[in-house]
């Protein structure tokens, strides 16, 4: 869960600092080089989320299913 | 004695199985026993090495398991069936007892399951369990049939006299009466008709009670990752869910069901109990079939599963097909969609999307980011010029001050060295000036002293000169005087007043 909760909220800082980038008349280069620093950081977390990896699959053992019931 | 052995742990596991409704192999596998009575484990680690017997089917079990290898099977006195006879199956000298018999035949009957279609012609609802028979609609066949009342509610079925049903189980024989029933698990309405008709009032029943309202509808995860997958090994369902549900990393956890035909609806039930027991933490699960009429999709259509997906604290996506109603377990889940490829779909859409943002962001965040540099970088050479075009009159003007600054200190010191020099000539000449002066001075004094002395107007008094003085002013000429003017008169021994009586010039 932590790993999903964290492109989650990686996603809306990005889209935070996209917000900020697009309310600056002037972008301030020192606080834009920050944006931009924590921006890359960002970036690079939810690509490496999002990059393809392979599925793990596995099946039930109904034996254990057994006690679901008891 | 190992026969013996096996058998009585078959009798037991039928009993097992009928007890809690479930297929034999459920209980212990076939496998399993036979490798039990084969080496008749004595304690809970030696069951342990049984394969197929771990520590939950041990906590279970274990106990019965380990007494009837001990010959102590007090256990099964109790039981409705009663106690476990011990058979000697290849003894052609074996009699049996009654009892013995019976239960050996009931093993044998349970391979006799099968699905019985009829109309019903009686039915008697007792306490937990329900009474009915089932003949066939010409002709002299009847069944007796026993159902648990779990099973019944399970099925869904209000039984009626009259009713066309299939029914689905297998014979037992209850000993007290020696007579035999059809155990059924399942019962099915037949003909689209009633099926239609089933749904109908079982969908209305639901719908008035708000189960498909979109207020109950739990919202998707937006990044699923952990997903409890509920459909058929075979059928195309789970290879188009699995082909197009991208690699995300998804841990999927696949719980085999069938999907066809009613009876799937105690395996679509057991899985869904199984994931919110055991994998409570599951993002979502999903529920998939491909599509089908009525009939095959009876088990989606049953009020025991619609209740269990909603009881479900695990959010239930289903992708299950259909040809005319949707099923109401699809209605029941919180997204429903109409094939196992939009399930999966459904499922990948956020991740896909998740992509494109950060690429977007990226290129964004870059480009307003090398903007505002460059523009930044244009206004900094600008700066840079201006800066240092005016540092650089800043410094000439500063250069040339010291430069004057400079001369002018050296002229200054030379000024202060001239004239300490001058001043020490100054000094010299002075004192040398004053010296001359002094000694001209005394000179010139003598000379005055002298000539104060000559001309002491005391001495002129006493050689007989006098002064004459008008009002103080010593008169020097008559034209100062008038007749008439008191005059003094100085003379060296004392002063005269007179009188001017005339004057002459």
């Amino acid at each position: 869960m932590t790993k999903e909760t964290n492109l989650t909220q990686s996603l809306k800082k990005l889209e935070e600092i996209v917000g900020w980038f697009e309310s600056q008349q002037e972008v301030d280069v020192e606080k834009g080089l920050e944006k931009v620093k924590e921006g890359a950081a960002l970036i690079k977390a939810s690509k490496d989320r999002l990059k393809k990896v392979e599925n793990e699959f596995d099946e039930v053992k109904k034996e254990l299913e057994k006690e679901t019931e008891a | 004695m190992g026969k013996n052995l096996l058998q009585k742990l078959k009798d037991w596991r039928a009993k097992a199985a009928r007890r809690e409704n479930v297929e034999l192999f459920r209980v212990v596998a076939n496998q399993a026993i036979e490798e039990i009575a084969a080496k008749s484990p004595q304690s809970k680690a030696d069951l342990l090495e049984i394969k197929g017997i771990k520590e939950k089917k041990y906590a279970k079990y274990g106990e019965e398991i380990l007494a009837m290898v001990r010959g102590e099977d007090e256990f099964s006195k109790s039981s409705t069936f009663g106690t476990v006879p011990r058979v000697e199956l290849l003894d052609d000298e074996k009699i049996f007892e009654v009892g013995e018999y019976l239960d050996f035949l009931n093993e044998k009957l349970l391979d006799a399951e099968a699905r019985v279609k009829g109309e019903v012609s009686s039915v008697d609802v007792r306490g937990n369990h329900v009474f009915f028979s089932v003949k066939d609609k010409e002709g002299e066949s009847m069944i007796s049939c026993f159902v648990w009342r779990s099973d019944y509610q399970t099925s869904g079925v209000e039984l009626q006299e009259g009713m066309e049903v299939v029914i689905w189980g297998y014979p037992n024989i209850y000993k007290p009466s020696g007579r035999l029933s059809f155990q059924v698990k399942m019962i099915e309405l037949v003909g689209e008709g009633l099926l239609k008709k089933a749904y109908e009032e079982l969908k209305s029943k639901l719908e008035s009670e708000g189960l498909f309202r979109p207020e109950r509808k739990r919202p998707m995860p937006k990044y699923a990752s952990k997903i409890g997958l509920i459909t058929s090994h075979q059928g195309a369902a789970i290879g188009d869910f699995i082909s197009n549900v991208g690699n995300y990393g998804y841990k999927i956890k696949f719980y085999d069901s069938r999907v066809e035909g009613k009876q799937a609806v105690f395996d679509l039930i057991r899985g869904l109990k199984w994931f919110n027991k055991h994998q409570s933490e599951l993002d979502v699960l999903v529920l998939v079939r491909g599509g089908g009429s009525l009939e095959s999709l009876q088990a989606f259509n049953t009020e025991a599963l619609v209740r269990e997906i909603a009881n479900s604290k695990i959010p239930v996506l289903a992708g299950v097909g259909h040809e005319q109603d949707i099923t109401l377990a699809a209605l029941t889940a919180d997204l429903m969609v109409s094939t196992p490829t939009a399930a999966a779909l459904e499922i990948r859409r956020p991740w896909d999307e998740a992509i494109h943002k950060v690429e977007r962001s990226e290129k964004y965040i870059l480009n307003t980011f090398q903007n505002a540099l460059s523009e930044n970088k244009a206004n900094l050479l600008e700066a840079e010029r201006i800066l240092s075009g005016q540092l650089a009159d800043i410094f000439e003007r500063f250069r040339r001050a010291r430069e004057k600054l400079k001369n002018n200190l050296e002229k200054l010191k030379a000024t202060i060295e001239y004239d300490q020099k001058y001043l020490s000539g100054i000094a010299g000449k002075i004192i040398s000036g004053y010296k001359r002066l002094f000694s001209e001075l005394n000179g010139i004094l003598k000379i005055y002293a002298e000539k104060i002395i000559l001309h002491d107007p005391e001495r002129q008094l006493k050689l007989g000169y006098s002064l004459v003085s008008l009002g103080g002013k010593i008169v020097r000429s008559v034209k100062n005087i008038q007749v008439g003017d008191e005059v003094d008169i100085k003379i060296s021994d004392g002063a005269l007043k007179s009188k001017i009586l005339s004057k002459k010039s």
